[in-house]
């Protein structure tokens, strides 16, 4: 039998439990964390840029009802890059030395009960010891 | 005092742990928890769980474009038709720390984190689960001792164990290595062993043959700790024709601990089969090898490069201590004396024989359980020798955990170099502080 404090200790413990899972469910940190990506750093033509990993995710709000952008490999023959929202893919592009903009409506993503839609970027191809992806023009723009 | 020691001293490494670990990744002290070896212990756990690849497949196309960077060790196997990466450290830490990477891909999904087995609640799983490892080794280390100490010198023990050595450093800055997790199992291997010669019930016989296969999946060269429960007390308290004996007459529990421990290789064996299509094979390529007509005995055991006693010479004390054992726990300084100087023999015949970065001599983290015995019988031995002599020891113990403590925090801070200090440089270091 459980005594009485230990009963207390177990329910605080639940109690406890339950707010951290709570805090935990849509916390306002992940606005600024992201993963697979290097620091900000200027491109040849002046812009501000991020380059991933051969995988990547970064966090926008979920308010936005447009989210744009920017996107451009190394490689002259093109990179393979998949793009996922929430772990829906919603682009599959080529990205080639040129800037291209990848544009996701929200109308066309499924509801979202939390603050923020988590962007996944994967790219199939890295290069130099660093293993570069693509880069991002930096900040990514929402509407 | 005493008593309220042994209460409080676990749950305070524990509780030090989790505060060096913040201090650690906050300060930037080191980049993330799974880094270096640790990528190639814990890849298992996203390969297997999250992508049902145990040939390594899928991860190395999605998480690193097709090849596993050098540093991993982890090789195409492209002989004789095989089809898949092998990994030249074994299954045993994944195993380990599932439960921690199972919670932790909950709490992922939970949080709308990338659940690829590399994001932020996946890193700080691995990092809680050595130390939580290298605690649950502290207290079955302590249970252990109390069947033969007294409890004042257990908890004196266990301070200059977990301070004086590299174990600290092993439970929280490199707790992804393997080393906490070996601590843990070589912890329970003492404990356990006594226990089954006792009474070798089959609820023990299943523990020591988990504890067994553990330890071989999470580092192959601890085979050579089986030498413990075989030879325990051969040639003390038993000659080896009544350890047979013994075992011929108790075959139904150490087929129970022999069925155990192939349950837990079976994993390990499969993968191998299926990448190379054998089922024992190294992982390591042609240059990583052992190189037993030179080994490098004083490098490894007293070298300023990366000696275990010149690290940590505590230890030094401690070897003094498997010659004036008690009675009791004389059954363990045979096999434990063959097992170390096996092992040393294997390390010092290593073509890296400093283990690459590390804080001391890392390879011998997971066998301090063996040292504690003979550290503690050690000061069993002191308490009846006259006043100077106990004076002088308790000194020499005190100044090398607190040199340890020291050089530990220095490493941390990047001081000390992670491999190939000189007598100049560490000249140079001694005690500095920046």
């Amino acid at each position: 039998m459980m005594s009485r404090r230990r009963w207390l200790v177990a329910a605080c413990a639940c109690a406890a439990s339950i707010v951290v899972l709570w805090l935990l469910r849509d916390p306002a940190w992940l606005a600024s964390y992201d993963r697979g990506l290097f620091g900000v750093a200027v491109d040849e033509s002046g812009r501000e840029v991020r380059w991933t990993t051969s995988k990547a995710s970064f966090y926008l709000p979920a308010s936005a009802s447009l989210i744009a952008f920017d996107v451009a490999g190394r490689l002259e023959a093109g990179v393979r890059v998949s793009i996922f929202v929430d772990g829906q893919r919603v682009a599959r592009v080529l990205a080639y030395p040129e800037w291209q903009t990848i544009r996701v409506a929200s109308a066309s993503l499924p509801a979202s009960s939390r603050r923020h839609r988590r962007v996944d970027i994967q790219v199939a191809q890295t290069w130099g010891p660093e293993r570069f992806g693509v880069k991002i023009g930096w900040p990514v723009e929402v509407r | 005092m005493i008593r309220l020691g042994h209460r409080v001293f676990v749950p305070l490494v524990f509780c030090l742990g989790l505060l060096a670990q913040i201090a650690i990744y906050s300060e930037g002290y080191a980049s993330q928890p799974i880094r270096s070896d640790g990528v190639s212990y814990y890849v298992y756990l996203p390969s297997i769980v999250l992508h049902q690849s145990p040939r390594l497949w899928v991860l190395a196309n999605e998480e690193y474009s097709g090849r596993f960077p050098e540093w991993t060790s982890i090789t195409r196997w492209t002989r004789g038709g095989g089809a898949g990466w092998l990994n030249p450290h074994p299954i045993g830490v994944a195993i380990l720390m599932l439960p921690f990477f199972l919670a932790a891909h909950l709490l992922t999904l939970w949080s709308n984190l990338p659940p690829d087995g590399f994001s932020l609640y996946y890193q700080q799983a691995a990092s809680l689960s050595g130390l939580v490892y290298g605690v649950l080794g502290l207290e079955i280390l302590r249970r252990a001792l109390l069947r033969y100490f007294a409890p004042g010198i257990v908890l004196a023990v266990l301070v200059a164990i977990t301070f004086g050595t590299n174990l600290f450093h092993y439970m929280t800055y490199d707790a992804i290595y393997s080393h906490a997790y070996a601590f843990f199992l070589v912890s329970a291997l003492v404990f356990l062993v006594p226990r089954w010669y006792d009474a070798p019930t089959m609820s023990r016989s299943v523990c020591l043959g988990l504890v067994c296969g553990l330890l071989v999946v999470t580092r192959h060269t601890h085979g050579l700790l089986m030498l413990l429960p075989l030879l325990y007390d051969v040639g003390v308290g038993v000659s080896m024709r009544e350890r047979l004996s013994f075992l011929w007459r108790h075959a139904s529990a150490v087929a129970a601990a022999a069925s155990a421990a192939f349950l837990v290789v079976l994993p390990q064996l499969l993968i191998y089969y299926s990448v190379t299509g054998h089922w024992l094979v190294t992982g390591y390529d042609q240059q990583e090898t052992f190189h037993f007509d030179r080994p490098h005995f004083f490098g490894v055991l007293f070298s300023v490069q990366k000696g275990v006693f010149f690290w940590s010479p505590l230890l030094l004390i401690a070897l003094a201590g498997f010659f004036v054992m008690p009675r009791a726990v004389r059954a363990f300084r045979t096999p434990s004396l063959i097992a170390l100087a096996l092992i040393t023999w294997l390390v010092a015949s290593w073509f890296d024989w400093q283990f690459g970065g590390s804080y001391g001599h890392r390879a011998y983290t997971d066998v301090l359980p063996l040292f504690a015995l003979a550290l503690a019988s050690f000061c069993a031995w002191l308490v009846a020798r006259p006043m100077p002599v106990r004076a002088a020891s308790v000194t020499a113990i005190g100044l090398a955990t607190a040199l340890s403590v020291v050089q530990m925090l220095q490493y941390w801070k990047g001081i000390v170099p992670i491999g190939d200090t000189t007598w100049e440089q560490y000249r140079e270091l001694f005690l500095r502080w920046p």
